[in-house]
């Protein structure tokens, strides 16, 4: 469970329900299961250490890709490179559609790869 | 070892990735290990990775069964599943329960789509109203008839003590602060006539004070009919407000774009002069039209801190 507090507020989003995350600046955009979009007032990093410290050790769901996106490992579907092409892919067959460099592609692709 | 806040801010390029862990360093160049029960450190993969296709098959099933009993709960208790996302929808006005006030007053907006350099625009332009600046959400809210046009105005910021703050020079009413980034572009109103420019001086804003004045600050985007070419990268939902002639309309890219393509789409429409309003998905305001109909903008909820949430608001005559 993500678990995200303001000095006013709480939000509790399941770690299987987070498809993405996008970096808006000073904001992120988590998109959740279902195409459901919430917008926090954390920067991508900051969401990434939240993810670090809330999850144990051995928990490899997530990974941040360049700047600007992390994605939920368990989601993704569809990786080309060459048209850089990243869909994810939720429960309810829901497809999302990214972009990132050729090498962070590349280096994603190697990860499932050497997994198998 | 650096510790985790350390590691995971650790600078991160676009041709990078980083599985996000707790203490392990970052593990990308894996490929090059050929034992695949072991990573390059020499350390034994840890079990997901090892069985990985077994665990997600089986995570897939439970998933599955998981949505079938949601689906079927959803079905008996629809009211379970709005409770999920209350915290979430604090300060979204779409859910306001009270019904629609009923209006009765000459103010109104405008709505039109067009399409600028492949861009799909909005175009909202509020009549027979006129403006102010406001801050915090409770304030704007959807029971006030007079409202023609709401749209959250500065961005704010978090300094590195974690305080948030409007960015930049800001006054609404008895409300000045002038923190963080000042970015070039202002809006001042003053005797409810706005003036929108780019000037890095604090001139326009010690006049908006002197004046009883609202005032705020965004990046530039149109100057003199000539686009602003400073402005940061990256694409997202940009709004802007533009005056061209002697009328001040609000503009809403429908699709995600730059700065520099969305001022380019603005200085083609002939506009004088332009800054940016708060962008992105979240939920940023409404415009009501001549037959009372709704325009929303944005629709994402989101979890600003209220006392850093601005909107620019026309109100009816």
């Amino acid at each position: 469970m993500l678990v995200i507090s303001t000095s006013t507020e709480l939000i509790r989003v399941p770690q299987d329900r987070i498809i993405f995350i996008a970096s808006n600046g000073n904001y992120s955009t988590i998109t959740t299961g279902g195409g459901d979009e919430l917008v926090v007032t954390y920067q991508l990093g900051q969401i990434e250490t939240l993810l670090a410290s809330q999850f144990g050790d051995d928990d490899d769901t997530f990974v941040r890709i360049g700047k600007q996106i992390i994605v939920n490992m368990n989601y993704i579907y569809y990786i080309n490179i060459s048209r850089q092409k990243l869909v994810l892919k939720d429960y309810s067959d829901r497809k999302y559609e990214l972009s990132a460099s050729r090498e962070a592609l590349k280096q994603l692709k190697a990860l499932f790869e050497d997994e198998r | 070892m650096k510790d985790d806040k350390e590691k995971n801010n650790e600078k991160i390029n676009d041709d990078e990735v980083r599985i996000i862990r707790r203490d392990r360093p970052a593990d990308n160049n894996k490929t090059k290990n050929g034992n695949k029960d072991k990573t390059d450190n020499g350390k034994k993969k840890p079990l997901f990775r090892r069985y990985w296709f077994i665990i997600l098959l089986a995570l897939l099933v439970i998933a599955l069964i998981v949505m079938i009993s949601i689906t079927i709960s959803r079905r008996s208790d629809r009211h379970t599943q709005t409770e999920n996302y209350n915290v979430a929808t604090k300060y979204t006005p779409n859910p306001d329960p009270v019904p629609a006030p009923i209006r009765d007053l000459p103010g109104y907006a405008e709505f039109k789509d067009t399409v600028v350099n492949d861009i799909p625009l909005q175009i909202i332009t509020p009549y027979d109203s006129y403006p102010t600046l406001v801050v915090g959400e409770s304030t704007v809210t959807r029971q006030d008839a007079t409202i023609v046009l709401a749209v959250k105005a500065a961005e704010f910021g978090q300094s590195p003590q974690g305080e948030w703050h409007i960015e930049g020079d800001f006054a609404a009413g008895e409300f000045v602060s002038s923190k963080g980034e000042n970015k070039d572009g202002y809006c001042a109103i003053v005797d409810s006539v706005i003036t929108i420019g780019v000037d890095p001086s604090p001139e326009a804003f010690n006049h908006a004070i002197a004046m009883a004045g609202s005032f705020f600050r965004n990046t530039p985007l149109v100057k003199d009919k000539e686009l602003v070419t400073t402005n940061p990268k990256g694409k997202g939902y940009r709004r802007a407000i533009c005056q061209r002639d002697s009328s001040t309309f609000v503009v809403i890219a429908r699709s995600k774009e730059s700065f520099h393509d969305f001022s380019q789409a603005l200085a083609d429409m002939n506009i004088d002069n332009a800054i940016s309003l708060l962008g992105g998905e979240c939920v940023s305001g409404w415009a009501v039209g001549k037959d009372d109909s709704i325009l929303e903008i944005g629709t994402a909820p989101s979890t600003f801190p209220e006392k850093c949430v601005n909107y620019i608001v026309w109100k009816s005559k």
